[in-house]
C-alpha cells in the first residue's frame, strides 16, 4: 500500500472570484514508504500547493489524498496527520520562536507527550544528525546563529519527531555549498536509517536528481511527468518548457541530440556528460 | 544622470575603489573580521560576480559599496566620493543601487509603476522627469505591460525585475545585487540574468552580483571569490573555475566549466575558456 496517494487531486484557490486560480489539475501520483521523491516545476506550477495536501494543511477541491490509506479530509484522521507527515516550509528558520535551540527542537516532542529524558536524548541525537554539536549549540539563542545553522535547527525540529514522511519545500535555498551539503546529508541519512519517505521540492535540479528515486514534474498545475527519474529525464525533450528547469549539462545533452549527435540523454552527472562529449570529440575530430 | 563630484584627479573618476578596507563586528564579546584589509577597483561598466561561502564577507562587501555600512578602517570611494563623508551620502546612494534577496521585503507600493516611481519622487524631480524614468526603467526590465498591475500578483522573477526597475529609476551607475535569484526558479533566474546583461550592454550600468550559483556568474567579465574576509581569487570566470584554489575552499565550478575541465584533463582539444551553455553549444554545434 502506498504511503501517499493522490487521486485526481484538484485544488482551486479563491473559487468564484475574479482571481480564481486552478493551482492543481487532476494530479494522480502514489508514493511508497521509503522512497525519495523530487518535485520540480517553475514558480506557480503548484509544487507548494501539492505538498500542503500531504499533511492536510490544504484539502482537495475535488479528488482525494490518502496518507497511509486514510483520507485526509476525514477529520478523525487529519488530527493525527502532523505526527505522521513532517512539513518543512520554505525558509523554516523564519518560524523559529523558542528562545534556545534545545526548546525549539523539543517543542514538537513535548506536544507528542514524550517525557523529559526521552526528549533530551532525542534532541541531542537529532542535532548531531543535522551536523550540529548538541553541546555547543543546544543552549544558544537561535538568533545568534548564522542563517545556515538556523536552517539546520529548523529542520532538526521536524526530524526529531521522526515522521514517516518528511516533506521539504526548498530546504537548501539560500544556503552556501557547505550548508547545503549538511542539510542534504541529514535528509538522506534519515531516509536510509528510518526508511523515511522523503518528498522534496528544489530548484537545484542537478543536485536533486542525484538524490531521488522518483521525479514529479509539474507545470501550471498539471502533472507533466511522473515516475522513475531515469525515464522521466530521458523523455523530456528540449522543445518542451521543461527544458528551462534542466541543469545546463542536461540541456546540453538534449541540444546535442537535437543537433544530430548520437548521445544518451538519460544521464545524471557532469562526469557522464563528459564521457558522452569526449566520445563525440573523438568521433568527429573536432 | 546624477551630478558627479570630483575628488582625485581632474576628470570624473568612474569606478568604485576600496583601499585597505577592514570591517569588524563584535560577536559574543570578541572581535570578528568580516572583511580583512581588502583593496579592489571596479571600473564602470563591468559585470562582476562575487561568490564565497556564507560568512566569507560577501554581504558586508555589498553594503560597503553604497555606504549602507561604513568601513572600520580603510576607504571606500565611489567615483572618488568617500562613503564616510556625510555630504556625499545622498549622491552615493543615487550612484549605487541595491537589490536584495527577497523582493517582497523591498516592495512597498500597491501598483507596479508607483513602486518604480517612489524612489525617484524622493529625489524632488519634476513629475515629467519621474514619469520618463519610470517608463524607461520598466522598459529596461521588460515590465511595461504590467505597469498597472499589483506587485503581489507578479511571479517571483517579475517581482525581482520590479525591484531592479525601482533601483534603475534612480539612474544608478552601479547596481549591486545581493543574492537576487535565491527565491527564483530556473526560468526566473535566466530571465533576470538576461535582463542584467542587457542593462550593462545597452545602458553601460555596472553589475555587481553576489550569488551562490556559479551558472549565473559564468558569463561575468570578472569573478571575485571571497574567503574568510579576504579576496581569495579575482579574475575572469574561466580562470577562477579552473584554479585548484577554487575547489580547495569547497566551491564547485558550474556544470559546463566542470565539463571543460574534465575534457581538458583527458587531453581533448577544447577551448579552456568555455564556461557557459551558449559557448559550449557554439563549440560543439558550429
Amino acid at each position: 500500500m502506498p504511503i501517499i496517494e493522490t487521486k485526481d487531486l484538484t485544488h482551486v484557490y479563491l473559487t468564484g472570484t475574479p482571481y480564481e486560480k486552478k493551482a492543481l489539475d487532476k494530479v494522480s501520483i502514489s508514493i511508497n514508504q521509503g522512497e525519495f521523491v523530487g518535485i520540480i516545476g517553475g514558480n506557480g506550477s503548484g509544487k507548494s500547493t501539492l505538498i500542503q495536501h500531504f499533511n492536510g494543511l490544504l484539502l482537495p477541491t475535488s479528488g482525494s489524498v490518502l496518507v497511509g490509506g486514510e483520507d485526509t479530509s476525514v477529520k478523525r484522521y487529519s488530527k493525527e496527520l502532523w505526527k505522521k507527515v513532517g512539513l518543512v516550509f520554505q525558509f523554516p528558520e523564519q518560524q523559529i520562536f523558542k528562545s534556545t535551540v534545545f526548546e525549539e527542537v523539543a517543542y514538537g516532542l513535548k506536544n507528542m507527550g514524550m517525557n523529559l529524558p526521552e526528549i533530551k536524548n532525542r534532541v541531542e541525537e537529532t542535532l548531531a544528525q543535522v551536523g550540529l554539536n548538541p553541546r555547543e549549540v543546544a543552549h544558544l539563542s537561535p538568533l545568534s546563529l548564522s542563517g545556515g545553522t538556523r536552517r539546520q535547527v529548523a529542520i532538526a525540529s521536524i526530524m526529531a519527531m521522526r515522521p514517516a514522511v518528511l516533506v521539504l519545500d526548498e530546504p537548501t535555498a539560500g544556503l552556501d555549498p557547505s550548508g547545503c551539503n549538511h542539510v542534504i546529508k541529514a535528509i538522506k541519512e534519515m531516509q536510509q536509517e528510518y526508511n523515511t519517505t522523503v518528498v522534496m521540492i528544489s530548484h537545484y535540479v542537478s543536485q536533486l536528481i542525484l538524490l531521488v528515486d522518483k521525479l514529479v514534474i509539474l507545470e501550471q498545475g498539471r502533472l507533466m511527468a511522473w515516475g522513475n527519474k531515469r525515464e522521466v529525464i530521458q523523455h523530456m525533450n528540449s522543445h518542451n518548457l521543461s527544458d528551462l528547469i534542466l541543469p545546463d549539462y542536461l540541456r546540453l545533452m538534449h541540444h546535442l541530440a537535437d543537433y544530430g549527435y548520437q548521445v544518451n540523454t538519460g544521464i545524471f552527472s557532469v562526469e557522464e556528460a563528459a564521457r558522452e562529449i569526449g566520445r563525440i570529440l573523438k568521433e568527429s575530430h573536432l | 544622470m546624477p551630478r558627479l563630484y570630483l575628488k582625485r584627479g581632474s576628470r570624473v573618476n568612474e569606478k568604485i575603489e576600496l583601499f585597505n578596507v577592514t570591517k569588524t563586528y563584535q560577536r559574543a564579546g570578541s572581535l570578528v573580521y568580516a572583511l580583512n584589509n581588502i583593496s579592489l577597483t571596479i571600473p564602470r561598466g563591468q559585470f562582476v560576480g562575487i561568490v564565497g561561502m556564507n560568512g566569507s564577507g560577501k554581504t558586508t562587501l555589498a553594503r560597503l559599496l553604497n555606504g549602507l555600512i561604513l568601513p572600520s578602517s580603510g576607504e571606500v570611494l565611489v567615483n572618488g566620493l568617500d562613503t564616510t563623508d556625510p555630504r556625499y551620502r545622498k549622491d552615493i546612494r543615487r550612484l549605487v543601487g541595491m537589490v536584495f534577496q527577497n523582493p517582497d521585503n523591498q516592495i512597498i507600493n500597491p501598483i507596479v509603476e508607483e513602486e518604480v516611481a517612489f524612489a525617484a519622487q524622493n529625489l524632488h524631480l519634476s513629475a515629467l522627469e519621474v514619469s520618463r524614468r519610470v517608463t524607461w526603467a520598466l522598459q529596461a526590465v521588460g515590465l511595461t505591460d504590467l505597469r498597472h498591475h499589483a506587485p503581489h500578483l507578479l511571479s517571483g522573477g517579475q517581482k525581482q525585475r520590479l525591484a531592479v526597475a525601482a533601483a534603475l529609476a534612480m539612474c544608478p551607475a552601479y547596481l549591486v545585487l545581493d543574492e537576487p535569484t535565491s527565491m527564483l526558479d530556473q526560468s526566473g533566474r535566466r530571465e533576470l540574468i538576461a535582463c542584467l546583461g542587457e542593462l550593462r550592454r545597452d545602458h553601460g550600468i555596472t553589475i555587481i552580483m553576489i550569488t551562490h550559483s556559479m551558472e549565473e556568474v559564468a558569463p561575468a567579465d570578472r569573478l571575485i571569490v571571497l574567503h574568510q574576509g579576504t579576496i581569495h581569487l579575482d579574475g575572469p570566470p574561466w580562470e577562477v573555475f579552473s584554479s585548484p584554489d577554487f575547489e580547495y575552499i569547497g566551491m564547485t565550478p558550474p556544470p559546463i566549466a566542470r565539463l571543460t575541465n574534465i575534457l581538458i584533463g583527458q587531453e581533448h582539444k577544447i577551448n579552456k575558456r568555455i564556461v557557459t551553455f551558449e559557448q559550449m553549444v557554439e563549440f560543439l554545434c558550429p
